[in-house]
């Protein structure tokens, strides 16, 4: 009541990320862009946010919110998360650019640790945006999600591995969590 | 002679008072709007039971209902009016200065 975000807001705020359909189209996000790796349409990739938040609304209007409720949060939370998502934004594309620039740096040397890294980079993005993501919803078990992107990328790049199997086998985990998540939210809560 | 005068008692609002419907009110100060399905589910009340509460908020000028449709099924929206939210700041005051009274 005195403009701060107030413990009972922020607990309904992360309560209302609980149901898993989040976690379940992260993972199917993940799957697609890497699946674009592998056809090797990596441009296609670049859509995937698009489509998976033109599909947000639809599913939580037809699975959660007959069980769940409608609910909106205060204009100050909204602009919080409209801030967050700006930044995340740009953190992502300082992030990409910052890889880019070590890459381009790393080119004359094949051989180099930095070149090495390369696989890795694109589920080290991933990961960063699921510290992003953890930090904006408070939610912590995304923090578990860019650990397991960030594992899986550094396995690639120690193995040599393509890219796209840390993103495939990352993601294919993501969606695993999500669905148990999604399943047990939709089990405990019947439609009203 | 000892001085008998006492403070005056603090003017609790006894309609906010109530477990039931404080706890409402501090939801709804917490959101937009929120619809019964949400409030039923945050609260663990019977049906009836916050359908009542919410009519008597209503009807005190607390909270503002809109009802509409979604599909074929009735919706029911609340949200906390400004006089609501004043109410609930008086109440806050006034019970902080009750207990801040209270020996530790």
């Amino acid at each position: 009541m005195n403009g701060r975000v107030n413990p009972l807001e922020r607990r309904l705020f992360r309560q209302y990320w609980d149901d898993g359909l989040l976690d379940v189209l992260s993972g199917v996000g993940a799957l697609a862009v890497g699946l674009s790796w592998a056809v090797d349409l990596v441009a296609l990739g670049a859509a995937v946010p698009a489509v998976l938040a033109a599909l947000w609304v639809p599913l939580r209007r037809r699975l959660v919110e007959p069980r769940a409720g409608l609910v909106e949060f205060a204009d100050q939370r909204v602009e919080r998360n409209r801030r967050g998502l700006v930044g995340s934004a740009l953190l992502g594309l300082v992030a990409l650019a910052a890889f880019a620039a070590l890459a381009f740096w790393a080119a004359p040397n094949p051989g180099g640790p930095w070149r090495a890294m390369a696989p890795a980079v694109p589920a080290l993005l991933l990961a960063l945006m699921a510290v992003v993501a953890s930090l904006m919803l408070g939610l912590p078990r995304f923090v578990v999600y860019a650990g397991l992107f960030s594992v899986a990328g550094l396995g690639v790049a120690v193995t040599d591995g393509r890219p796209e199997v840390a993103i495939l086998a990352a993601g294919l985990l993501v969606l695993a969590s999500g669905t148990w998540r999604l399943n047990r939210f939709l089990r405990l809560n019947i439609e009203t | 002679m000892h001085d008998i005068r006492r403070p005056p008692a603090p003017h609790v609002d006894a309609f906010l008072h109530e477990l039931v419907r404080l706890r409402l009110l501090a939801f709804l100060s917490a959101l937009k709007r929120a619809d019964f399905v949400y409030l039923l589910r945050q609260t663990g009340l019977s049906r009836g039971n916050l359908s009542v509460q919410m009519t008597k908020l209503a009807e005190a000028g607390l909270v503002e209902i809109e009802k509409s449709f979604v599909g074929n099924r009735p919706r029911t929206v609340y949200a906390l009016t400004a006089k609501g939210r004043d109410a609930l700041r008086e109440y806050k005051a006034e019970m902080m200065s009750l207990l801040e009274a209270l020996p530790d």
